[in-house]
This record gives structure tokens, C-alpha cells and sequence, in this order.
């Protein structure tokens, strides 16, 4: 009746009591936690005043702006600008922390401020 | 019993037991949510979601299939198999939320179908470290769909149960594809030695589990010798070793045969259960019937028929006592045929 799929049961459960282990022990052994090195380059050479404001003010979301102009609502001034590589012009007035992921300006402070 | 169909046939204890199963669930999410929350405060609502759910569905999965095993080695264990398809479903429920969040949160918001952005934004089949974990979650909730989309008795009896037993088996494949999954995935940039070791100590239960249960069953399936020449029938079992109202289970034939000792009667029937194809030899004799421990199917000991208005049948066994000793003929008898039961002359 149903001796076979009985049979059929015990080979399946041998079989991936044998794989299973060998597919979690390889990935386990293969981990690599996300290096420095492996982000991208505009991200590792920040300057170090840009990753202490964003650690400060949220994490990896958070970017900074420069602008010349306040910003009057939570949106970025119109003239804002990323900012790369830790570089801020001397035309900058203010600074800027945006967070991506909730699409809001964070926090915005005189240039002065950071230089 | 199969004689009418409803969604849930349910009772006091499966309210009972879905109740539990609902509060454990609530309360493992309200501290998954709680700790979440106090261990890093700035986590989105989306991404707790993603985690709590999974990590319960896990759990759920690993719970649902040490059951089975657990149930054939301690009795004690049986109230948990009665209602076991419920907590699969809900495991299912479970696995889905996460599937879904994780679906919109990883690959609603660009540009490609987030149906074919799952499968084929990451390609990187050569890298473990890099390996596109997330298809073999979907494979896993697929097969999790299909199980729970044909849980339902009507899918049992209409499919039969070898059938339904056999695509029911895919659960143990799910559960590969979904160790695959959370090893290839979530534990990747995992740098605690927890998770991988509680992960670790669920593969040990599930598979040592039904190691232990399956030896113990291979013991008991040696097969009785071969009947005598000139007689039909073999020696089984002596009286005084058949409990009363219970039964013993013998292999002849290459299957299992249930032999019932009660109201100083003996009567062999399968030990298949036509319901879930349940351990018949392993219930006892409840109101005269033969009653399955699993979900409670019973048969007439003496037909294999259940009782009215219900239809199901399993084969009978022509049966002899001599001498305090149980034989039987190792040919079955088509389901549902009467077999006088031999007495014990107790």
C-alpha cells in the first residue's frame, strides 16, 4: 500500500540530511562582511568631517549638500550641490544632511560651521 | 471524517490549538518588534516586518517538521500532529508577508517587473558569497503555496492519499531551499556566531529527529518469516504480548498489519489510516472502534469500514489464535470485507 512511498520518504530525507548541512556549511565558510574597500570609491574618500556628520545624523542614507542659498522648507535649496570627495567650495554658505531614504532635509547648518 | 466537506471542521480542540498557535505567533512577533525597536531604534518599520516575519516562518517550518518524528517516538507529542496542517498554513501566511515586503521593499521601486527584477537582477550563480538567494526563497514559498493551497480534506480524498502524501513531501525540499535562502542570504553579513549557530542546532533536530524516528521504524517493518508449507497463515505475535485495546504492528508482505486485541477478541486490519495514511496500529479501540491517533478516523475492527454515515475502508486479515499464539494469513482482504475476529478464550 504504502511501503514504497515510505521508502521513498527515507531516501529523500537521506539525501537532504546530506546536502542541506553541505549547502549551509559552504555558505557559511564563503561569508564576507562588507569591507571598506568594497564601496565605492566617492564613498571611501569622503572626507572625514562628512562621515562624522552623517554617522552623527542617521547613517549610510544621509547625504550632504552645500548650497549658497537657506534652505526655507524640509526640500534642498534649489542650488544644492552634492558634496564629493570632503570638498567644500568657498562659496558655500550652508550645509546640508539629506536622508534618501525618507526624501527629507535632516538638518541644515552654516558652512562655517564644518570648515 | 470525509462523509461532507466544510472549510474547518472545527471542535473545542482546535480552537484550543489554533488559539496557542495564534498567541504564540503574536507574542513571538511583539518581542521580535520590541527588541527590534530597542536594540536600533532608527529601523524601518518595512525592514522589522521582513525580519520578523521570516525568522517566525522559520521557526513555524522547523516546528511543523519536527512534529512528525517527535510524535512517532513519544506519544506525548500526538496532541501536536492533530491540528499540524493549520500551523503549516499559518507558516505559509507567515513566509508570505515576508516575501511580499521583501518583494516591494528590494525591487518595486525600479524599473524593471519586480517579478523578473527578483530573478534576474542578480545573476551571480558562480559566487557563493554573492549568490542569488532570494529565487530560492521564492521556489521555497511556491512550493509552501501549493502545499497549503491543497491542504484542505477535499484535496486529500480527491487526489488520495499516496498522491497528497507525495506532494506534501515537498516540504522537506522547501526546507532545503530555504536554508539555502537564509544561509546564502541573511547570514551572509551576519558577524554573530548566534544565528548560525541556532540555525545550525534546527538542522540537527529536524534531520536527527527523523533519523532517529525512521531507524526506529526499520526496525519494526523486519518482516515476519515466510508461511510454513501446506498453511496460509504465520505466526505474529503470542496473546499476552497485545495489550488490551491496543494493538501490534506487523510487517508481512511489505506492509504494515495492525492486530487489535480487545473484548477478548483478536482482528488484523493495515495500519494505514485512509485519511492521512496515519499509524492505525499505533491508536486504540475507542466505543468499539479502531481509532486513528493522528486525527481521529475510526474503523469497525472487525470490517475496516468506519462506521456510518462515513465511507472510508482499509483491508482486513483472515486471523487464528492456537495456543495463546496470533496468526494471520499475510493476503489482505479487499477494504471494508467482514472477517470474523478469533477469540482469545479469556
Amino acid at each position: 500500500m504504502i511501503a514504497r512511498l515510505r521508502r521513498r520518504h527515507r531516501g529523500l530525507i537521506a539525501v537532504l540530511a546530506v546536502l542541506t548541512p553541505v549547502v549551509f556549511v559552504a555558505a557559511v565558510t564563503a561569508r564576507r562582511p562588507p569591507a571598506r574597500q568594497d564601496l565605492p570609491e566617492e564613498l571611501t574618500s569622503r572626507a572625514a568631517w562628512v562621515r562624522e556628520l552623517t554617522a552623527a545624523e542617521g547613517g549610510p542614507d544621509v547625504l550632504v549638500y552645500w548650497s549658497t542659498t537657506a534652505a526655507v522648507t524640509d526640500s534642498l535649496p534649489e542650488d544644492a550641490q552634492l558634496v564629493l570627495e570632503g570638498e567644500l567650495p568657498a562659496r558655500a554658505e550652508f550645509v546640508h544632511l539629506f536622508s534618501v531614504a525618507h526624501g527629507e532635509l535632516i538638518r541644515s547648518l552654516p558652512a562655517d560651521e564644518v570648515r | 471524517m470525509a462523509h461532507a466537506y466544510q472549510a474547518v471542521g472545527w471542535n473545542p480542540q482546535k480552537k484550543k490549538y489554533d488559539g496557542a498557535l495564534l498567541l504564540g505567533v503574536a507574542l513571538y512577533l511583539a518581542v521580535f518588534i520590541g527588541s527590534g525597536l530597542a536594540v536600533q531604534p532608527d529601523i524601518t518599520a518595512e525592514t522589522l516586518v521582513i525580519r520578523g516575519f521570516g525568522s517566525a516562518a522559520l521557526l513555524l517550518l522547523h516546528v511543523v517538521l519536527c512534529i512528525g518524528p517527535l510524535a512517532r517516538l513519544d506519544r506525548r507529542f500526538l496532541p501536536l500532529l492533530y491540528n499540524r496542517r493549520h500551523m503549516g498554513v499559518t507558516m505559509f501566511f507567515l513566509a508570505f508577508v515576508h516575501g511580499a515586503f521583501s518583494l516591494v521593499q528590494f525591487h518595486a521601486f525600479g524599473d524593471r517587473n519586480p517579478i523578473e527584477s527578483l530573478f534576474l537582477s542578480n545573476t551571480n550563480y558562480a559566487s557563493l558569497a554573492e549568490f542569488p538567494f532570494q529565487p530560492l526563497g521564492a521556489a521555497a514559498l511556491a512550493i509552501l503555496f501549493l502545499m497549503a493551497a491543497t491542504s484542505h480534506d477535499f484535496w486529500l480524498a480527491n487526489l488520495t492519499p499516496p498522491v497528497w502524501k507525495a506532494l506534501h513531501m515537498l516540504v522537506y525540499v522547501a526546507y532545503a531551499l530555504v536554508v539555502a535562502h537564509v544561509s546564502l542570504g541573511a547570514l551572509q553579513a551576519e558577524t554573530s556566531p548566534l544565528l548560525i549557530g541556532l540555525m545550525s542546532l534546527g538542522m540537527i533536530a529536524v534531520f536527527g529527529l527523523h533519523w532517529t524516528a525512521g531507524a526506529r521504524e526499520v526496525e519494526g517493518d523486519r518482516e515476519i518469516d515466510e508461511p510454513p508449507p501446506g498453511t496460509a497463515f504465520v505466526r505474529v505475535a503470542t496473546v499476552e504480548e497485545i495489550p488490551d485495546n491496543r494493538a501490534k504492528v506487523v510487517c508481512v508482505g511489505g506492509e504494515r498489519v495492525a492486530i487489535y486485541h480487545y473484548d477478548g477478541k483478536i482482528s488484523a486490519v493495515s495500519s494505514v489510516c485512509q485519511h492521512q495514511n496515519g499509524p492505525l496500529g499505533e491508536g486504540r479501540i475507542i466505543d468499539g472502534c479502531i481509532t486513528c491517533p493522528w486525527h481521529g478516523y475510526q474503523y469497525n475492527p472487525e470490517s475496516g469500514s468506519s462506521p456510518p454515515p462515513f465511507d472510508e475502508k482499509v483491508p482486513t486479515f483472515k486471523v487464528q489464535v492456537a495456543e495463546g499464539f496470533v496468526f494471520i494469513d499475510p493476503l489482505p482482504n479487499p477494504p471494508g470485507t467482514p472477517v470474523p475476529p478469533a477469540l482469545t478464550g479469556e
